[in-house]
């Protein structure tokens, strides 16, 4: 494969060459390699929190169906639509990416930037919702009922899953503009199109991570 | 790098199709009550999601044997890190020692509240309490 992209002989001429690496498609698979290396730090980093939501669910069952039936859960539902819909668009931007449409990639990598900050705009109503209703873990918590100290643990757990979700999507938002500059400066090619590639990853791994969440939090009550 | 698997949109559409009519059973599902099986349903839906994405989004499917490696043993550990946390919040009641919680997953059910429940037991009862947020944890 290596020696089938050198044939071509145009890498030294492509500014995106990296001089450590043999050839293009060398280059390619290592950075693609590192991310996915990356993600599987990611997995278990999402995993500990799904891990400690296990524990204190088994512990408490009845406070988290209770403290569950707080949130929204049409909201819940339209997020995840658009948040599958943003995956779709940045398939196709890295669909564009390989076939060197740097127009594309721009169209569907903006189409992405805006589903995701639609995403985070439901999530500022939702997150509003639960501070006027005291439901952010502390003093002032108040649910009611029979569980109402347990089911700090739940917000607990929901702050910090879906904040850290939250934070990712932002991250993402921020990393989609850079490459969104880049697209616009026809940077990509058939030839280059890994860093495209790598942002579909990032961004299809966060997608993967709220279709836990969704269910876990959301759909238990 | 032409050598490279290009999927027709068609492909990308179909797979968005999936995840979107699972994400409606998973919802339709969670307005029926099955019990336990919720929970399976809901985990299992998600799980098919999330290998949809894995393998047509994220292009595992037509990758080299590194990454999908690379893509396993991250969900190898993940396995490690659940059964091996569980092993022991599972096996903590077997000996039959007092527990706060049970291994059963529910609460235990004692004289006293469940921790986390507060009762003021260094004030005398006389009734100027603050009004009580924490309610006493039901019984089953």
């Amino acid at each position: 494969m290596s020696s089938h992209a050198l044939e071509h002989g145009a890498h030294p001429a492509n500014p995106n060459f990296q001089h450590q690496f043999e050839d293009l498609q060398q280059q390619y698979e290592s950075t693609t390699f590192g991310m996915w290396v990356f993600l599987v730090q990611e997995i278990l980093f999402f995993g500990a929190l799904f891990c400690a939501y296990a524990v204190y669910r088994a512990m408490y069952p009845e406070a988290y169906a209770a403290a569950s039936h707080h949130l929204d859960k049409i909201l819940g539902t339209a997020n995840t639509v658009v948040l599958i819909a943003s995956s779709l668009t940045m398939a196709l931007a890295v669909r564009c990416a390989q076939l060197g449409r740097n127009k594309g990639i721009l169209g569907y990598l903006f189409a992405t930037f805006m589903l995701g900050n639609v995403f985070l705009g439901v999530k500022v109503i939702e997150y509003s919702d639960k501070y006027k209703h005291h439901l952010i873990p502390g003093s002032s918590f108040f649910m009611g009922g029979p569980y109402n100290e347990q089911a700090q643990i739940y917000f607990s757990m929901y702050f910090a899953m879906t904040g850290m979700h939250a934070l990712h999507m932002v991250i993402g938002a921020g990393l989609l503009i850079f490459f969104m500059w880049k697209a616009y400066n026809n940077t990509y090619s058939k030839d280059y199109y890994g860093p495209i590639e790598i942002m579909g990853l990032y961004w299809h791994f966060v997608d993967i991570v709220w279709i836990f969440l969704f269910p876990m939090l959301y759909l238990i009550g | 790098m032409s050598e490279h698997h290009i999927a027709p949109k068609s492909m990308y559409f179909t797979i968005f199709g999936a995840l979107m009519a699972l994400t409606f059973i998973t919802v339709a599902v969670s307005y029926l009550d099955l019990g336990r099986a919720n929970v399976l349903v809901a985990l299992a839906v998600a799980g098919v999601k999330a290998t949809l994405v894995v393998l047509w989004f994220m292009h595992v499917k037509h990758n080299t044997p590194l990454i999908k490696l690379t893509v396993a043993t991250g969900f190898l550990w993940l396995i490690f890190m659940f059964s091996i946390t569980f092993s022991d919040y599972i096996s903590r009641g077997f000996l039959g020692w007092p527990q706060s919680w049970g291994a059963t997953g529910t609460v235990v059910h004692h004289d006293t509240p469940p921790p986390g429940v507060v009762v003021s037991h260094d004030e005398p009862a006389t009734g100027h309490e603050a009004p009580t947020k924490q309610g006493e944890p039901k019984g089953h």
